[in-house]
């Protein structure tokens, strides 16, 4: 499965892109979560990797951004392996390392639609890719 | 040593080991530096002072100025504090200094502007008067709204919990009875050499809630074990690297840094209740805390370190390797920690 970040204006809001697209695909397009209102909206799905390419293609002539990078970008530098980020995410993106350094699976994030960790960082450390 | 004494015994273990290093890095909202900043000319009786737009407290004499750690900045608030001005200061960072003053016939200056790094101060000191707490509740909110607090931000109906310390590696949990921690003993601070000044403000000794005031030379620290921390609506603070090493004299001494993190016990506290006797939900265990998860009311939460373990670690192993290598030696406490101390509440009218 490919992980991607639409994101919708507020004209696309209007329209039923994602409903357009599963029906003329044929495709499943799996939906982890959505930050939807009348001024634009995020939306976290999963595509089929078998066709990933053509449904964001797809997705992208319908004038949808659709961000394929991780979601969530942690300063190493400034990070101190605290912990504040791992009980709070309720994706379970960071977890504690055997070494006891706290490891972060960007794959499970689900970004913008949650950013429960954000201010839970003490040290400031983790961002939204924008 | 802490296997070895399970493995082998106590009489061995106090055969093959002479020194037990212990570390902890956690957020040490009573921490700061005591800075002096040197004479203008003309002279300023310093009565107002900022640094990065951080208010800098002016306690005592005319350039003599303290860095409160928890202080937040006029501009930039919970974003900036003290605490990142020493960790700005401690990295080499230039910052900004200003300073009001009323003027006096011997210091008649009433105002000054300038940049200064930690090269341009005479002293440099972290002086801290708590650290090192013994072992600290774990936090968890039964509120039905999130709330945040200085043990982070807690989820309602105790979706989630937060805990500090290091249990079984952190120091003072090692010699719960201060036998060799005292007045005077030489410590890792900030990643350099720091000493025991006594006990810390709140110490609990009754409740195994020892406290430790400290100081060192902060010129010498390192950004590595110092920082700047900013807790979502409730302020800034500073996360302190501290280690202590314990010398193992006799078999007593061995039993007692044999201790594992299940036999260090602490309760569960509804953060939630806004009032200084918060209820204890459950009780818990250091062992269970670094697993990751706490019982509250029969349901299983996921609990979250809010200092650093890998940290507290790395301690223990510099500290180590800094006894290996000739660069620290171990002092004999000039006086010990009191084990008696009670801690009083605050004295105010019911009515307020």
């Amino acid at each position: 499965m490919v992980r991607v970040l639409l994101r919708f204006d507020k004209e696309l809001v209007q329209e039923p892109v994602t409903s357009q697209i599963i029906i003329e695909h044929k495709t499943p397009v799996n939906i982890l979560s959505a930050r939807i209102t009348p001024l634009g909206g995020e939306m976290l799905a999963e595509l089929d990797g078998r066709v990933a390419d053509a449904i964001i293609a797809a997705f992208r002539e319908k004038g949808v951004t659709v961000d394929v990078s991780s979601l969530i970008e942690r300063d190493e530098e400034l990070c101190i392996d605290c912990g504040a980020c791992v009980s709070i995410c309720p994706a379970e993106a960071f977890y504690p390392s055997p070494d006891h350094s706290i490891g972060l699976d960007p794959e499970k994030c689900s970004g913008v639609t949650c950013g429960l960790c954000l201010d839970a960082c003490p040290r400031r450390a983790l961002h939204l890719t924008k | 040593m802490k296997e070895l004494v399970e493995s082998s015994g106590t009489k061995v273990a106090l055969n093959e080991v002479d020194i037990v290093t212990t570390g902890t890095m956690g957020a040490m909202c009573s921490s700061g530096a005591l800075i002096n900043v040197g004479h203008a000319d003309p002279p300023i009786k310093i009565e107002k002072a900022w640094i990065n737009d951080v208010p800098i407290p002016h306690p005592g004499a005319a350039v003599d100025l303290y860095i409160g750690g928890a202080v937040q900045s006029e501009t930039r608030g919970f974003e900036y504090g003290g605490g990142h001005v020493i960790e700005d200061l401690i990295s080499g960072k230039e910052v900004d200094f200003r300073a009001t003053a009323y003027g006096t016939d011997c210091y008649p200056r009433t105002r000054v502007e300038t940049t200064l790094t930690k090269d341009d101060l005479n002293q440099f000191t972290l002086l801290n008067f708590r650290n090192g707490y013994q072992r600290y509740s774990c936090a968890a909110n039964g509120r039905d709204e999130t709330i945040y607090t200085y043990m982070g931000k807690l989820l309602p109906r105790y979706r989630n919990a937060t805990y500090s310390g290091a249990g079984e590696i952190s120091p003072l949990n090692n010699d719960p009875d201060y036998e060799t921690v005292g007045l005077g003993t030489r410590i890792f601070l900030g990643g350099a050499l720091g000493y025991v000044l006594g006990p810390g403000t709140q110490h609990n000794p009754r409740n195994s809630l020892g406290t430790l005031m400290v100081k060192g030379d902060a010129k010498l620290m390192s950004p590595e074990y110092i920082g700047g921390a900013s807790f979502t609506r409730y302020g800034p603070s500073i996360y302190i690297g501290l280690g202590i090493s314990i010398p193992i004299l006799n078999e007593g001494i061995v039993e007692k840094v044999a201790v594992r993190d299940h036999e260090i016990t602490t309760g569960v506290v509804d953060y939630g209740v806004p009032s200084r006797d918060r209820p204890t939900i459950s009780e818990t265990n250091y062992a269970e805390l670094k697993k990751g998860k706490v019982e509250i009311n029969g349901q299983s939460v996921r609990v979250t370190s809010m200092s650093s373990l890998k940290q507290a670690h790395k301690i223990c192993a510099e500290l180590k390797s800094w006894i290996n290598e000739g660069r620290f030696t171990l002092t004999k406490p000039v006086e010990r920690l009191p084990t008696d101390t009670i801690v009083g509440s605050m004295k105010h009218r019911e009515d307020q």
